[in-house]
Parts: C-alpha cells; structure tokens; sequence
C-alpha cells in the first residue's frame, strides 16, 4: 500500500470520525427525549439508566444522577413497584460523589413508586431549590411534571396553575393543564392571557396523552372564555347538615358544650369546615359548661360513687381533655395559635399546650440534628435531604400556626445547628447542591425574623458561591 | 407516666356506657350483666351484639371492647368522667353523610395526572 | 362444660412453702402431700447420684447440705441466674426448680382426685414484673400444665376471704408479710364484686428481716459473751451464721406459742475456735428487735390508705396473711395502727391457695381435662359465666348447626333450675338459632339448671348439654395488671400502652416515629424499641422487661428518620407479652422481642453504683447546705438512711447473696429518682438566676449597641422571660433566654471588646475540647490576632473553638437507647 493510499484512508477515517461526531452532537440531543418518550414509558429500567450515561451534554456535572433519573422514569412506568429494581437504582445514586437535582428528583420518584407521596413531593421541591448549575433543566422539567401532576390529582387546581405555566420548567403537558384548569374555574394565570380555543387545543395536541387529557380539554372548551378583570369570588360552600344537632342541647350549657365539641371532633373530617370564628364559639361553650355547671353535675355523682375522687379533681382532668382535644383540633385546621390564645379560659390553656407542642417537635428534631452533626454520622445525601425536610416542615408549621412569636423563638437555636449542619455538608461532604438552599433558607428566616448577626453570617454564605 | 392525649374522636365513639349500651344513671352489676351478657353473645358470633348507638351513628363493637369498657366502669374515679362524657342520648338513626356541594366552577380532581404522564403510578 | 363433679385447682407458689387447693363450687379443700401436710416447703434438692426431692424431705437438708438444696428460687425467677448443684454437677434455672415444685404438688392433686389436672390458677406476688410473671407461667408450663393463670396474691387472699365471709361489703386492707416481701392490698367489695383499689408494698421487707434481727441481737450477746467478732458480710462466716439465722427461725416461731425460749447450738466455729450457744429469748425482747419492721410495715399502710383517701377507722376488715403474721405481736400492732382487728377464722397460711382456686372458678379455668363425649341430641353452644357476683346473669345460647331442621332441631327452649324453685318461661330461638335468658341464682352455692327443648311441633328435644352450672358469689371478672407497661422513647419519657390496673388480656397499637434513619443492609445501624415497666415518668427510671429491634439487616428498604411505625404490644392472662411492629410503607413486620430477663445485679457494678450515688448525694448536699434549701436537705437525709441499708445490702451481695444483690439494684433506683426530683428542685433557682443576670446583661449590651427593631424586640422578650419566670415554666423559659441571649449576642458582637472576653472564656476550656490539639492552635492564632489587634480573625478563632465543644448524647442513652419517639 503507497503512502497516498494510506495518508487517504487516514483522511478518509478522520472525516468519518469527524463525520459521526458532528452526527452525534446533533442526535445527542435528542436522546434524552428518546429515552423519555420511547425506552423508559417501556418500564425498561437498565436501558434506559444505561443510555443516559451517553447524554453527556444534559447531565454535564451528573451523568450519575441523570442515569438514575432515566431509571426512574422507567421504573414509574412500570405497571407495579419493582423493590429489586429501585434498590438497584439507589445502589447507582448511593455512589460516592455530591448529590444534584437529576438524583434527587428520581429519589423522589423512587419514593413515589414506593408510595411515599409525601417524602416525593418534598424532594422534587428541594430538586427546585437546587442551583442552576446542579440542576439540569431536564430534572427541573420532570420535578414540575411531577409537582403539577401531583396537584392535579389531589385536586389542588390553584398549584397546578401556579407551577404549570413557571417559567423555564413548564412543558407541553403542565401548561395545558394550567390553562385547561384556569378556563374552567373561570381565574386568571399569573403573567399569561387566558388562552383562545385554538391555543387549548394546539396545546392539547402537544400533551404526550392526548386520550387522557380529552376529557379536559372537552370541558374547557364548553367553558366560555373570559377576560379577567375582577377576581371572581368564590362563593361560600353550603354548610352540610351536621349529624348532631348541639341546638337541640341549648337548654343545658354542659350538654350543649358537649354536642358542639363532638360536632368538631368526633364527626369525620368536620374539621375541614372549622373557622377561627367556630374555635372560638366552641371555647365559649366550654367556658360557659365549666363556670359552674359542670361542677354541680360532677359534684352529685361524686356524692353518688367515690370518696376519693374530689369533683374539682375531676372537672380539672375533664379541663385537660377538652383542652387537649381543642389543641388538636386547632393543630389540624391549622388556626393560628392567636385565635386560641385570644378566646381565653380553656381556649387559652388549649393554647399554651399546642404551642408547647409546636416548639416541642422542632426542639427535637433540631437537638437530633445537633447531635448527628456533632458526632459526624453521615447518611446518604437523599436522606440528609429527607432529614432536613422534616425539621423544616416542622419549623414551618409551627411558624404558620405561631406566626412571628414563635419563629423569633425557634430561629435562635435552629439558625445555630442547621448552620453547622449546612456547613459541614459543605466543607467536609461537598453536598453544595443540599447545602446551598440551607443557607439560602436561613438567610430568608434570619431576615424575617431580623437577627442582624445571622443575616450578616448567611449573606457571606450565600455569597460564596 | 401519664397517658397521652386520648383521640377525641373515639372519646365519644369508645365511650363505655355506650359501647356497654347502658345510660350513665344504671348500677354497678347493670355493668357486669351487660358486659357478660355481649362478650357471650359475640363470643357466638351474634349480629345482635355486633354494633353500637353513640350519638354520631353506630360502632362496631368488639368483645375487647366491651371488657375494656367494664374494667373502666369498675373503677369509681373511672367512670365519673366517663359519665361525664357520655350525656348526649345514643342516636337510634344512623346520620347520612352529606357530600359537600360542590362550588360552581370548580374541576374534579384529574385521576388520570400521573398516566397522563406515563407514570403507571403512584 | 360438664355439670358434674366441677373442680378448680389454685396453687400459691410460695417463696418459702407453697400449697395447692381445689374448689368445687361450693367449698375450698386443701390438698395434702405425701407427708399429709398442706404446706410443701419450695425447695429442691439434687443429690450426688442426681436424685431429685422437693418438699419436706429436701427442706431437711438445708442446713447440712445447703449448695445442693436450694431454696427461696422465687426470688430469682425472671433473671438468668442458674442455680448449681455441685454434687451431681446440675445446673437449674429459676423455673425449672419452681416447676419441680409445681410438679409435685400436681402428683398430690393426682392422688386425691384421681386424674392430672390439666389447668390451674397459680398466684404471684403483687408487683411481680412480665419477666417474673412469665418465668412463672414457663415453670407451670414445663411442671406439664396445659393451661395456666396468673392472679395476684392479695386478690386470692381477698377472694377466699371474701368467700368465707358473709357480709364482705366494705373496704379492706391485705395485709401479707411473706418470708421476704410485704405486699399491702386495699380492696373494695361492693354488690358482691370485688375490685382492688390500689397496691404497695416493700419488696424487701418480710419474716426474714426479724430473722435477721434477731440473729443480729445474737451474734452482739456472742460478742459480749465470747468476745467473738462474726461478720454477715464476711463469706468464711457464712456457715455459722446460717446456723444461728436458723436456731432464730424456730425460737421465733416457738414465741408465738409461748412466752420465753432459748436458742441453743452446739458447737459452732469461728475461726478455730468453738464454743456453744445458749441464749434466752423472751417475747418482750422479740417485740422489741421485731418493732422497727412492724412499724415499717404499718407507715407502707397508711402510705397506701392515705393515698387513697380512706380516713382513719375507714377499713372494716383487715386480713392477714403469710406466717410472720401469725405472731401474736405483729397481730397486736395491726390491730391498734389500723383501728380493725385482723379477720379470724383465716388460715394465713393457705388463703392465697384457697383464692386461687376459687378464683379457677370465676375464670371457668375446670382443672379436668375436656372429655370426649359423643354427641346427642341438638348440640347447644353456651356462654355463660362460670361464676357470677350478680343474682340474675345473662345465659346466651346458639344452636351449633344452625342449618339443620327436623324433629331433632329445638325451635323454643326452657332453663329449669335443679332445686324446681324457678324456671324460665319458654324461650324462641331467633333467626340465628340463638336466645338470651335471665336466670335466677341462689346465693352463694353452685346453681345447676336443666335445659329443656322443644322442636317446631311441640314436641320434646334433648338438648346437650342437658345441664349447666352457675356459682354465685364474690367474683372478679379479669385479673389487672399490676404495673404500667410502656415504650422508652428517645426522650427519656414513656410512651404510656397498658397502666396499672388495665384489665388482661390486652392488646394495643400505637404509630411511633423513628428517630434515626436505618439503612437498609446495614448491620451496625440498628433501632431499638424498648419496652418498660414502671410508674415513672422517666424511662431510665423503669425496669427494662424487653426490647424490640429493627436492624438495617433486615431491612427490605431504607428506614428514614421519621418513618411511623406501628407498635402493638400484647399481654396474655398470664402476664406474657408479645410485640410486633409493622412498617407501613414497607409493609415490613419484626416480631422478634429481646431478651425479656430481670437485668443481672454484678456485686460490682453495686458497688460503683453505689460510689456514684455517694459522690452525687455529696454534691447536692453540699450545694443544698450553702444556699439554706431545707426541703432539699430533708430529701437528702432520708436518702442518706436509705445508704447504709443500701451498704448492708451491696456487702451481702459481694458476700454471693444473689437476693440481696436484687433487692440493692431496685433500691438504687429508688434512690436515684430520689436525687432526681431533689436536682429539679435544685435547677428552677439556677435557671432563675440566669434569667435575672441575662436580662441585666443583655439591657446593657442592646442599650448600647442595639439596632432599633432589636431594642423593640428586647423589650419584649423580657416581658415574656419575666412571665415564664412568674410562671415557673423551665422549659419555656430557657426557650426565651436563648432568644435574649441571642439578641444580646448580636448586639455585643458590634463590639470588639466583647469578642476578646470570649476568646480568653473559650480559651480557658481547651482541655474539654473534643479536639485539644486543633484547639491549641486555634488559641494560638487567637492570641496573634488578639496582639494584631485583627478583630474579625479573632472573631473567626473564637467560631471555631466553639464548634470544637463536646454534646451530649446523654439523654438517649438514659432512655435506654431508644430509637423511637
């Protein structure tokens, strides 16, 4: 073979080479959406883990957790949860190296194939939280699909609005829905005119299952369209008729305390109905059943059964109980501590006990935390995640029903352990994708609460990056 | 050691008088006797025995719940507040839970969100 | 069940002597042993050849041979201490010597009514935990029983007095001094139902402390007499000692026949010396050793009766059980503390068997074996109570083959009772084959009632059974349990299942959260669910009776911190407990419940112990004295008596007395919840004076260097610190003085000053650094920034020696290293 003839093959294997690379990155690309629309609706889980290894340009900084979210989607594909497969999808997340959205997101796909809708949702919001830089838009797409899909099957049409039409994350599926929904209930998007019939359907023609988003669309359609000038109101639901009457009890305070309290309480889901305004007419009527006449009743039956139980002793263990369950009550309706705290007598202790409980569950949670930080005793970055979730959902409820007195109260002690927390997830773990949003969120708290120290502290944390 | 807060909402549902069908005036062997007499009749497996009036609709009743409710009629300190407790009648008719009216324009939740998807589940 | 010839075994394993009783219905009779006594004594013996005796004839052995003839096993049933018998090399365990015992009397029942019974109700101690309650229900288990029940002892006393007696209503007292532990028992009759009250008792205070206290008077006369130190706590003693502890036994007994008698031994040797022992000892000495017990005793009375607001002359009846109670003296002393003379016409000795056997009754527990009848006539299922306190009960009745029609099939049916005085009007059978009825009894007596039938046409049926049998009297329907059972949570506080006096059986499910997470396949993550026993609010303060554990091994998934778990614990009639738990979202279940034993008490581990509780009980009263607490140091005080019996105790056990070596580990934890109720006495005024200079320091530092919404929020953080202190809440308060120490903190940071102050402050505590030589060169770079004058690498110093301070994981180790909350 001459010179020529090689130096031409070389040519000829350097242009191929050039040939298929060019190819490759225009197909690259499209993988991903092979792999979305084509091998993991199959349930293939393996391929489609495996193919996205090759998507190099998507999952630049995670190809690990790309991989894994490929699994995922394919995992959710199949017709029942496969427990051998998401353990072998955990074993590729559970790899050394930090963790970034693309995994946390099929975490929470893993945990929503398990059933675990809570743990789910709270993970595809912390894969929201994640820098840009860790959080590749293709995760970030299938959060908000999941999110939004999550919403529209609980029936939570404002979130679905809400997170359908955000920008950068929307897809063809999560707008049609926001829109759909917002023609139906006749309510505006935020920043986005209401959508003509064509704009639904072409939007309904781009949704990947147009035979399950008909139903929908139909709907929509045979709503007018309106323009939005005014916020409709929504008009008040009609009180259902309750199971027990506590008028029919007017006559005797005790009685009609109790029918009340057992309209609240023992009734299924009744509390779904409580208003600050009931709380406090339910206080009153126990208020009224023990200045006096509820002593009288216990005091005859004493005389009746025991000498050893004082009917003050017992008209205090009854005290207790109602406050109890008013705390419970006020804790599942979520009606700030104020409207308790402000009905007075037992609505006032009702009060005091919730709020101990409040501060209570954070308190240990956070001394949890504490503690793990102290020792250094890792998990795996997607429970450090979970762990975090749970503090913080914690935190927030008691901030939602203690307003700002008791997110004064909590930030000292929270600002100090989550901060060392975040830290060490940071200098000695590199989970920057987990730690970020922690010092993000602290400096959010710090600044509501206006703790100058913290905001100076978390500001310079922020800023590093 | 105290015991944590019961559930409210078996507070009423699990109170004694009513899961032992007494009213809270009667004696102290009208607890025995009905307490004997249910745990016979379920330990039979009669439908007669089988539930309960409370003044929110009927429960089904067991025979542990029937000897935890004659031990804690048993004790006097007990049973004050389970007297206390129990003043509203049984309601012989059980009461029909009314679905909520649904607001004007409001959608049902979408069923099919996560298939829509793809995603078999959850 | 067979209406004829019905019998119920109860027997009373005792710690010194154990009996068995049976009852018909109708009267209680005591079963004789082959020596023709009532009383076996429970002890075992294992000779050289490997024969085993129990009773009499082993009892005689005690003192000649005493390593291969065990007595007093009771005490240490539940723990895994295994008794040797060096002789013929055996070893035993607790509940296989009991279960000798038990099988024994089981051979005497046999010989007197002809057949093995199959079910009986064995009697134990009031305040026995689950492990000792199910080594019990092991021992009856492996002695060949099919089935047994638990009862308490006071209410067997009480049963089978209560039976004996006519007019029963009232309140009473059980008063049961057994050879080691005093149990006090209120009860209460009322329509004929007996319900006990409350309990307490002293779980080592009995017959044996007179014993002792009279061995003690004589071993100071040997010293006076022959100038012969003997010392309880010295081993090489231990021989002699048990000699005169037994010559004490029978002149103790002897006094409560006659007034003066004499312990006499010959030959007993100390050392190498050997001398006689002849001591004269009259009733009025033995009053005055036995005084301090009695009195003992008589303050856990009023102990129990003031708790339960009995006033004085409350009681109607006092009975007495148990052979120290026999003696004349401590009748004597009962009868003037408590205002009632003690119940006569009782046998002390054998009323807990009795009660037990009537209680057999109540618990339909028929000690024969079911036989196998062959059907005939409309088979008839039947509920009723065996025993019954009410005149009128309730008989319900379902046809068996519901199914069946014909001419053999019963349409309407008739109670007849035997004595033809009454019958019940003619009866339909419901659309389930089934009727309820209201029968009539005759007081006190087996009622027996003919059941007739007749089919669609009239005409006669046989019904079987043809009969059943009804006993009226005083009853109790379900025995109680007689501890609170709970979870340790990671708190240290106790997730309350069953409370004391929660009727058994019972089952409960509660939804627990992890604290940790677990990983799954991991061996060394592992959480633990402890079960505990007590009526402490603080776990450590329980007693440990078992432990489920969920290793990540195990595990089919990953358990994050948080996960719900779902825990039932169950308890049988007999006091045995199973747990499970169930992992909702896995769908996982763990039923494997550990070790569930009485935790061994080591002399040493006693003895550093005790050390602790010395030194802690040093700083407290020290601290107590210099600021003037008077309720502090009275606490003090009474634990500082509590020490020297303690002592005693913690030397015996070193000595190899395993029971003192118990009674010393529970007495440590009284004493140690003692102290910690005296510590939170002692913290409220600790707190109190930080909340006060907190408050003067943070005024100062946000005064001066405060932003404005700081100086607004200052102001109202102080408020709310000044109510918490008005308030005496602790918990609260430290919530709001870390909210103003943090104000006063941010505000203090904007001055340098303040940051060298907590350098020198950090600097000084190196030693206590989890890092000592990270924080050396921390300090150092402190100090070159301090001479720099670098107030922010200071500052940056200051940070990083704080992160280096030691935490505690004090608390979950106190809650018995609970995972779950």
């Amino acid at each position: 073979m001459s010179f020529a003839s090689l130096l031409g093959l070389v040519i000829l294997v350097l242009a191929l080479a050039a040939w298929l690379l060019l190819l490759w990155s225009a197909i690259e690309p499209l993988l991903w959406l092979v792999i979305r629309r084509i091998v993991a609706p199959r349930g293939l889980v393996r391929t489609a883990a495996t193919l996205a290894r090759l998507c190099r340009g998507g999952f630049e900084h995670d190809l690990r957790g790309g991989s894994a979210l490929a699994g995922a989607l394919a995992l959710a594909a199949r017709g029942a949860h496969d427990e051998r497969l998401a353990t072998w999808l955990e074993g590729q997340l559970g790899k050394p190296g930090a963790l970034g959205a693309a995994g946390v997101v099929a975490a929470g796909l893993i945990a929503a194939s398990r059933g675990q809708r809570d743990a789910a949702r709270d993970l595809m919001h912390n894969a929201a939280g994640f820098d840009a830089e860790r959080a590749p838009a293709a995760a970030r797409v299938v959060a908000n699909e999941w999110l939004v899909a999550d919403a529209a099957e609980r029936g939570d049409w404002g979130t679905v609005m809400r997170l359908g039409v955000r920008r950068d994350v929307a897809s063809a599926q999560t707008r049609f829905l926001a829109f759909a929904a917002a023609r139906v209930r006749r309510q505006p998007l935020i920043d986005e005119p209401s959508a003509t019939d064509a704009g639904l359907r072409w939007l309904w023609w781009r949704t990947p299952d147009r035979g399950r988003t008909r139903p929908l669309l139909l709907q929509a359609l045979a709503t007018p369209r309106v323009m939005h000038s005014r916020k409709p109101t929504p008009k008040p639901p009609e009180p259902a008729p309750p199971p027990l009457d506590p008028a029919e009890f007017a006559g005797d305070p005790v009685a009609y305390a109790q029918a009340l309290h057992a309209l609240w309480t023992a009734a299924e889901a009744a509390w779904r109905n409580l208003s600050p305004t009931h709380l406090a007419g339910l206080c009153k009527a126990w208020d009224a059943a023990f200045a006096g006449p509820a002593l009288a009743r216990l005091a005859a039956r004493v005389q009746v059964l025991t000498t050893v139980t004082k009917a003050e002793a017992a008209l205090a263990q009854i005290r207790r109980s109602v406050a109890d369950d008013l705390a419970q009550l006020a804790s599942r309706a979520q009606i700030p501590l104020s409207a308790l705290t402000e009905a007075g007598g037992v609505g006032a202790e009702a009060g005091l006990l919730l709020r101990a409980e409040l501060l209570t569950e954070v308190e240990k949670q956070n001394q949890a935390l504490r503690l793990r930080t102290q020792q250094k005793r890792k998990l795996p970055a997607v429970e450090e995640l979970r762990e975090w979730n749970s503090l913080r959902r914690a935190y927030e409820r008691a901030v939602l029903l203690g307003g700002l007195e008791l997110r004064r109260l909590m930030f000292p002690d929270i600002h100090l352990h989550v901060c060392n927390y975040a830290v060490w997830l940071w200098n000695d773990r590199k989970e920057y994708g987990i730690s970020g949003p922690l010092f993000r969120w602290l400096l959010t708290e710090a600044e509501a609460v206006g703790d100058e120290e913290a905001i100076v502290l978390q500001r310079k944390n922020v800023g590093v990056k | 050691m105290s015991a944590g807060p019961a559930d409210p909402q078996r507070r009423l549902a699990d109170n004694p008088f009513y899961v032992l069908g007494l009213r809270p005036e009667c004696g102290r062997l009208d607890v025995e006797r009905e307490g004997q007499k249910l745990l016979g009749m379920l330990e039979l497996g009669l439908k007669s025995a089988a539930s309960y009036m409370t003044p929110l609709g009927p429960q089904p009743r067991s025979a542990d719940k029937v000897r935890a409710a004659m031990a804690e009629l048993r004790s006097p300190d007990r049973r004050l507040l389970h007297e206390f407790w129990a003043l509203l009648p049984p309601k012989p008719e059980p009461p029909r839970p009314q679905p909520p009216p649904k607001p004007e324009h409001d959608l049902e939740p979408f069923a099919g969100a996560f298939a829509a998807h793809g995603w078999k589940r959850p | 069940m067979s209406s004829q010839n019905l019998v119920y075994v109860g027997i009373d394993l005792g710690t010194t002597n154990s009996t068995a009783a049976v009852f018909d219905g109708d009267k209680v009779t005591l079963v004789r042993n082959a020596q023709g006594s009532p009383i076996t004594p429970s002890v075992v013996r294992i000779d050289a050849r490997g024969n085993l005796s129990v009773g009499a004839r082993a009892r005689r052995f005690l003192e000649s041979d005493p390593d291969n003839t065990r007595g007093e096993f009771k005490r240490l049933m539940g723990t895994a201490q295994a008794l040797r018998f060096p002789a013929s090399g055996a070893e035993k365990r607790p509940e296989e010597l009991a279960a000798e015992v038990l099988r024994s009397l089981r051979k005497d029942i046999e010989d007197q009514l002809g057949f093995v019974p199959a079910r009986a109700v064995i009697s134990v101690p009031a305040l026995f935990e689950l492990p000792q309650s199910s080594a019990t229900s092991e021992a009856a288990r492996l002695a060949g029983f099919e089935r047994v029940e638990l009862l308490q002892e006071p209410i067997a006393s009480a049963l089978a007095a209560g039976w004996t007696i006519v007019d029963s209503s009232g309140s009473w007292l059980v008063y049961d001094l057994g050879g080691g532990t005093f149990d006090v028992s209120l009860l209460e009759t009322r329509d004929g139902l007996l319900r006990v009250v409350g309990h307490d008792g002293d779980n080592f205070l009995g017959g044996r402390d007179f014993d002792w206290a009279i061995v003690d008077w004589a071993l100071g006369e040997i010293e006076r007499a022959e100038a012969v130190k003997l010392s309880r706590s010295d081993s090489a003693h231990a021989a002699t000692i048990r000699r005169i502890k037994l010559a004490a036994e029978e002149a103790k007994i002897e006094l409560s026949r006659v007034e003066q008698t004499s312990m006499a031994i010959a030959g007993l040797k100390v050392g190498d010396r050997s001398f006689d022992l002849d001591l004269a000892l009259d009733r009025a000495t033995l009053e005055r050793l036995c005084s301090p017990a009695i009195e003992r005793s008589l303050a856990v009375c009023r102990r129990l009766l003031a708790a339960h607001g009995v006033p004085d002359g409350g009681l109607t009846r006092v009975v007495m059980v148990g052979g120290p109670s026999v003696m004349p003296v401590v009748r004597r002393y009962v009868s003037a503390a408590l205002g009632v003379p003690p119940t006569e016409g009782l046998d002390p000795m054998t009323l807990v068997a009795q009660g037990a056997a009537i209680y057999a009754a109540t618990a339909g527990l028929e000690a024969r074996p079911a036989a196998l009848e062959p059907l005939r006539g409309c088979k008839l299922w039947l509920q009723y109570p065996a025993m019954s306190s009410d005149l009128t009960p309730h008989v319900v009745g379902r046809l068996v083959d519901r199914g069946a029609s014909g001419s053999a099939v019963a349409t309407e049916l008739r109670l007849t009772r035997a004595d033809g005085l009454w019958d019940s009007p003619w009866i339909s059978l419901d659309e389930e084959g089934a009727f309820v009825a209201a029968v009539s009894l005759l007081a006190r007596r087996p009622n027996v009632f003919r059941v007739e039938g007749k089919n669609a046409t009239g005409g006669a049926v046989v019904i079987d059974p043809p009969t059943l049998t009804i006993v009226q009297g005083l009853t109790i329907s379900d025995p109680p349990l007689s501890r609170t059972i709970g979870v340790a949570t990671a708190g240290d506080d106790v997730r309350v299942y069953f409370e004391r006096g929660a009727p058994l059986p019972a089952r409960r499910t509660f939804t627990l959260q992890t604290v940790e997470t677990v990983a799954k396949g991991s061996k060394e993550s592992l959480i633990k669910i402890p079960i505990v026993q007590g009526e402490y609010d603080a776990a450590h303060l329980c007693r440990l009776v078992g432990a489920l554990e969920i290793s990540g091994a195990e595990l089919r998934q990953t358990m994050p911190s948080g996960t719900e778990l779902e825990l039932t614990i169950e308890l049988d009639r007999g006091g045995r407990m199973s747990a499970r738990a169930l992992v909702p979202g896995s769908g996982q279940v763990f039923e494997h419940v550990a070790h569930l034993l009485v935790p061994e008490a080591a002399p040493e581990v006693l003895d550093a112990q005790l050390v602790a509780i010395r030194g802690r009980l040093g700083e407290l009263r020290t601290d107590a004295f210099r600021r003037g607490l008077a309720g502090v140091i009275d606490k003090l005080g009474k634990v500082e008596a509590a020490l020297v019996d303690l002592a005693l105790d913690v030397g015996a056990a070193k000595g190899g007395d395993a029971d003192a070596a118990q009674k010393a580990r529970r007495s440590l934890i009284e004493l140690d919840a003692t102290l910690e109720s005296v510590e939170l006495d002692r913290r409220w005024p600790e707190l109190e004076k930080e909340a006060r200079e907190a408050v003067v320091y943070a005024t100062i530092v946000i005064h001066e260097h405060g932003l404005a919404h700081e100086q607004s929020l200052f102001a109202e953080t102080a408020r709310a610190v000044e109510k918490a202190r008005m308030g005496r809440d602790p918990l609260e308060l430290q919530r709001q003085l870390r909210l103003l120490n943090r104000l006063a903190y941010a505000a203090g940071s904007r001055d340098p000053e303040v940051w060298k102050r907590r350098f020198e402050h950090a600097a000084v505590d190196i030693g206590n650094t989890t890092d000592p030589a990270k924080a050396q060169t921390l300090v150092k770079e402190g100090r070159e920034a301090l001479a720099r004058g670098d107030g922010e690498a200071l500052r940056r110093v200051v940070q990083k020696l704080w992160q280096l301070s030691p935490g505690d994981p004090e608390q979950r180790r106190l809650g018995y290293d609970s995972g779950v909350r």
